[in-house]
């Protein structure tokens, strides 16, 4: 499993930023790294009948097709397919790379709509079960490109996720604050209303205590 | 530390068995990669040379590993079951879990000093059933169903002498287990004897308008607005007309949750507990059994449950029920 978590809002911010050809030619890359530390998770998908499983991140402009089985696995980047894969799925990237990586209970993703299925199941469930068996580290697997420099390109790049955090975090309190602000007080009517209901309240309890008052006077009570 | 309830764990794949085992299992459950265990999936299960390093790594920890062999033969057709029987055996596992006469009959033959446990799949469910598979094939213990409520088990446990594993933690199961077929009407196939009752080839989903709609076979299970939760496309899961209104009429998407109610399922004499889910992730099963872990250890130390929140987020629905245990329908 993961050690690290992936720094997710870097990869989001790159991802949407390269056209699909280059993210194409990044994937086969990548999957020839995954293929050298993984050998038996792609000779598992590699055995299989030919599969096409199209995946949309909702919050990338790019849909993915794998493609695995009959001796091949390759990952393709596209803005629409032009192929109906058998079964898409979609969800957050997030929740996508959390399933890639064990992270996440997929039962659980899909119950709560986290993820949504659809299309003929057969090859997302051998998917998931076959990716169950090992333990891919993504981070692990791209920064291993930098070489022996690869520890510095993780650290790196988990510190340009915090940044990127700690700046998303302070466009939400601008952003909140800058709502609070203009968010109008409560209509003259109702406040008035609320008043009048208020005054109504303090005039039924002030009566009352007027009135326990004169009974105690009556009866010669003092306390 | 004195072991208050065996914690029984499931493992759909290697790396399942290895966070169970490191998670805290006093046991794992696991089956091979064929119609002869009840969760026949594609990519799921082991072989016999995954099952001998599960078991190493198991028994390297003081933990025990079970093989699920619980589907029940074809006729004529034994094989597979005997042989999966002789792979359990040859990796050294601690037990067999079975539910068929004939493999009970097998196993006990060739592999005297094997124990044998009785599957849920038998629905083994009242004293002279749990007696008969003991004395006549050694099974020194009995998966109980997910049909009895609490003073239901202490009752049967009194009764026979014979160890009781429940359910404590996953799919309700309300079906008198090992006799549902629903499923072969619409796909062909059963849990009973294929070991798979929605098999992934013939479960699609549609997008139907704002609904998302899930079918078995040709068969519309359920569908489900943009809001609600998504539910396993299993027959007893599906939403029926009743009175022209659909509702679930078998089981809601619920998951089975015994955590309050460890120390009567104790005081009832119950011997283990069994975490359901082999088709489920790794992630589930090292949040469900760490979390039984964390309660089983408190108890056993007379320390107060620890508030275990993490469950409902792996629970089927995202809810939680005593199901049977407490039958407050009555």
């Amino acid at each position: 499993m993961a050690e690290l978590e992936f720094p997710i809002l870097l990869a989001g911010n790159i991802l949407s930023r390269l056209p699909a050809p280059v993210l194409t030619r990044a994937a086969a890359v990548l999957m020839r790294r995954l293929e050298r530390r993984h050998p038996r998770l792609f000779r598992a998908l590699s055995a299989q009948s030919q599969m096409m499983i199209g995946i949309e991140p909702s919050d990338l402009p790019h849909r993915f097709l794998l493609r695995f089985g009959g001796g091949a696995i390759n990952l393709t980047a596209a803005a629409h397919f032009t192929q109906a894969p058998t079964t898409t799925i979609k969800g957050r990237l997030a929740a996508l790379l959390a399933l890639l990586e064990g992270r996440l209970d997929s039962d659980a993703a899909f119950f709560s709509r986290e993820i949504t299925v659809i299309g003929n199941t057969a090859a997302i469930v051998m998917l998931r079960n076959t990716l169950e068996r090992d333990a891919v580290d993504l981070l692990a697997a791209i920064t291993a490109m930098f070489g022996p420099a690869a520890p510095v390109a993780q650290r790196m790049a988990l510190t340009l996720e915090r940044h990127i955090a700690s700046a998303h975090r302070r466009a939400e309190q601008r952003h909140d604050a800058f709502h609070a602000a203009r968010r109008e007080p409560a209509p003259l009517a109702t406040r008035c209303e609320r008043l009048e209901r208020e005054m109504q309240t303090l005039s039924g309890r002030l009566a009352r205590i007027e009135a326990q008052a004169r009974r105690r006077g009556q009866s010669g009570k003092v306390t | 530390m004195k072991r208050y309830l065996e914690l029984v764990c499931p493992a759909g794949t290697p790396m399942a068995l290895r966070v169970a085992v490191d998670a805290g299992a006093d046991s794992v459950y696991c089956g091979f990669r064929d119609c002869t265990n009840a969760r026949n999936y594609p990519g799921l299960n082991f072989d016999p040379d995954e099952l001998r390093a599960g078991v190493a790594y198991a028994h390297a920890r003081g933990c025990r590993v079970f093989v699920a062999v619980n589907t029940f033969p074809r006729a004529g057709d034994l094989g597979p079951w005997q042989r999966a029987i002789d792979a359990a055996a040859d990796a050294a596992a601690d037990a067999v879990i079975l539910a068929d006469l004939g493999t009970l009959d097998y196993a006990g033959r060739h592999y005297p000093r094997l124990r044998r446990h009785l599957s849920v799949q038998a629905a083994a469910a009242s004293p002279l059933a749990i007696r008969f598979y003991a004395e006549t094939f050694g099974v020194s213990r009995v998966v109980l169903p997910r049909v009895l409520a609490v003073a239901e088990v202490a009752a049967l446990i009194g009764k026979t002498g014979v160890e009781a594993e429940v359910f404590a933690f996953g799919s309700l199961g309300t079906m008198v287990e090992g006799r549902c077929y629903l499923s072969s009407y619409m796909t062909g196939r059963s849990p009973s004897c294929d070991g798979v009752c929605a098999p992934a080839e013939q479960v699609s989903y549609r997008e139907e308008g704002n609904q998302l709609a899930s079918y078995l076979g040709d068969v519309l299970m359920n569908r489900v607005d943009a809001s609600e939760g998504a539910a396993y496309p299993t027959p007893c899961k599906g939403r029926f007309l009743v009175r022209g209104e659909p509702r679930y009429l078998f089981e809601e998407p619920t998951a089975l949750n015994v955590m309050p109610l460890l120390a009567e399922l104790k005081a009832a004499g119950v011997t283990a507990l069994k975490i359901e889910g082999r088709q489920r992730s790794r992630a589930y099963v090292g949040a469900v059994v760490a979390a039984f872990r964390r309660s089983l250890d408190a108890l056993a130390a007379g320390e107060p449950l620890p508030m275990e929140t993490a469950l409902r987020g792996v629970a089927e629905g995202g809810r939680e029920t005593f199901g049977a245990y407490q039958k407050g329908w009555r």
